[in-house]
């Protein structure tokens, strides 16, 4: 209301849902968290048993209710415990993202990487570089609407 | 391709049932899957007959498709029928029936694939009212005619913008496009083409106007193909104009259940998963102010999409089945080509096509 944009674009923190692969990315989270190292603590982690099983389902619904982004995680490519469950998310999260590009939510508000469970710093670095790609892109403006 | 112009002699339906009785007692197939008349001559459903003496009245030109026959092909090669079938396929039902095999839903090991002309087809209520007074035969007749020279009014949305007036991937095709009066066109690709044409007697000849009709018509679908989503894509740029096109949606699931490709036993959205908890209702409607009762009517569609986009063959179905009217052929029809072009994928187009997502490349898609 009387608080200026510039003010209110500064503080904003954007809030992003993480689904994250048990066996590599969520580790790696672990191993950023054990180490000590620092990074933005805008991410809410959910995790899954493999990033071929986040159905499009769990990466849309986040960007209706509002969520400013979502972080898909996996295992390297050849390194999937099961197999090639990576290669397939990788195909699923090119639909989700090309379907919500074409109704306006631009492709980087989905993020899908592929992290390791010894790659602590590659984790802490990616939602870095998240949270501030986020910030230049501003909140999902579907956080104001309640017709979904 | 052999291809067989029958002279109907002034008896057109007669034709078209001596073509289908003669499958039958010339032992080309065991059964016949084939649209009839209704014996109250108002109608016409999808009939699987045994006993060519009960082919009285098959009409598979008439203009309405209540059940895609893509689905009906999953119900009779659930498991091995043990019986060779002759199925009549409008080239749409042919694409999906096509993806149904990929996805391991349908069995075309028994199936003899007909394909018949088509131009488009009426919604039912379209159709009632045409029917008004006189009935199937009348309206059928007329709607042969103006195939003959190509035309079709008043198909539902998705024919009007639909390509395909003949499947290329069927056994053999009954068609009347670009004929005259008096003549039925039979054209046959399978290794059966002699064994059918003799045991049918049928001679060699072809329509002269026939691929000329067909390609002005393909030209002047396209044209409306690329109009109609150019000025969808313009009219629903965003998720609150696609909220607002959605708005009239009831959740009754009939496109999910039409659909031919969502063939899921246990669909997401019937199972426990949108059964939240009392208080969340309360905590989201806290977070936002207002939330609107019942939740998750976009996420149902955006998620479809997300679903059996790759494979969605523009049948449209999902439209007619829609008690608001909502413009779903428009909206999966459009948003489905762009998905598929991720990959170049076109689906029905060939069994020797994988789906997008049951395979994979070790590099693609980057940056990711």
């Amino acid at each position: 209301m009387s608080v200026p944009a510039q003010k209110t674009a500064s503080d904003f923190e954007p809030k992003i849902i993480a689904l994250l692969c048990n066996w590599c990315t969520y580790t790696g989270a672990d191993l950023a968290g054990t180490s000590r190292i620092q990074y933005p603590p805008n991410i809410r982690v959910i995790r899954v048993m493999c990033s071929g099983s986040v159905d499009p389902l769990y990466i849309i619904k986040p960007i209706l209710e509002g969520a400013d982004g979502v972080l898909v995680g996996g295992c390297h490519a050849g390194d999937c415990h099961y197999v090639n469950g990576n290669y397939k998310a990788r195909r699923r999260v090119a639909i989700a993202k090309n379907v919500l590009s074409q109704f306006g939510i631009p492709g980087d508000r989905v993020w899908f990487r592929f992290i390791s469970a010894s790659e602590g710093k590659l984790f802490a670095d990616t939602v870095t570089k998240m949270v501030a790609t986020l910030k230049q892109l501003g909140p999902n403006p579907m956080k104001a609407q309640w017709e979904i | 391709m052999k291809s067989f112009v029958l002279n109907t002699q002034g008896d057109f339906w007669g034709t078209v049932r001596g073509f289908f009785r003669g499958l039958l007692t010339a032992g080309v197939v065991d059964l016949v899957l084939v649209p009839q008349e209704t014996s109250s001559g108002r109608s016409v459903v999808s009939t699987l007959v045994r006993d060519p003496e009960k082919l009285v009245a098959p009409d598979p030109f008439a203009p309405l498709v209540l059940v895609s026959q893509a689905k009906v092909l999953g119900h009779l090669t659930f498991k091995d029928p043990k019986a060779r079938i002759a199925a009549v396929c409008r080239p749409c039902e042919v694409r999906a029936a096509y993806e149904l095999v990929k996805l391991k839903q349908v069995d075309l090991s028994r199936l003899l694939l007909i394909g018949v002309d088509c131009l488009g087809t009426l919604d039912p209520e379209v159709f009632r009212a045409r029917l008004s007074g006189s009935g199937l035969k009348d309206l059928s007749e007329d709607w042969v005619a103006s195939m003959r020279s190509g035309a079709a009014s008043g198909v539902r949305s998705a024919c009007e913008v639909c390509v395909e007036a003949v499947s290329g991937n069927v056994a053999a095709n009954i068609g009347v496009v670009g004929t005259s009066p008096d003549q039925l066109v039979v054209e046959i690709k399978h290794e059966l083409a002699d064994e059918i044409a003799g045991a049918l007697g049928l001679s060699a000849g072809e329509a002269g106007e026939r691929a000329k009709a067909l390609a002005a018509l393909r030209t002047r679908r396209e044209d409306a193909r690329k109009t109609r989503f150019s000025q969808w894509r313009q009219a629903v740029p965003d998720l609150p104009a696609l909220m607002a096109e959605m708005a009239m949606c009831l959740k009754c699931g009939n496109c999910r259940r039409a659909c031919p490709i969502c063939y899921c036993k246990e669909c997401v959205f019937d199972g426990r998963i949108f059964d939240h908890e009392s208080s969340s209702y309360v905590r989201w409607a806290s977070r936002k102010g207002l939330i609107e009762m019942p939740t998750d009517t976009l996420l149902f569609h955006l998620t479809r999409l997300n679903h059996m986009g790759t494979s969605c063959v523009n049948c449209g179905m999902c439209e007619s089945a829609c008690p608001a009217d909502l413009p779903l052929a428009t909206l999966f029809a459009a948003a489905s080509e762009r998905i598929q072009a991720i990959w170049n994928y076109v689906p029905g187009r060939s069994l020797d096509d994988p789906l997008p997502l049951s395979t994979f490349r070790e590099e693609e898609l980057e940056p990711r």
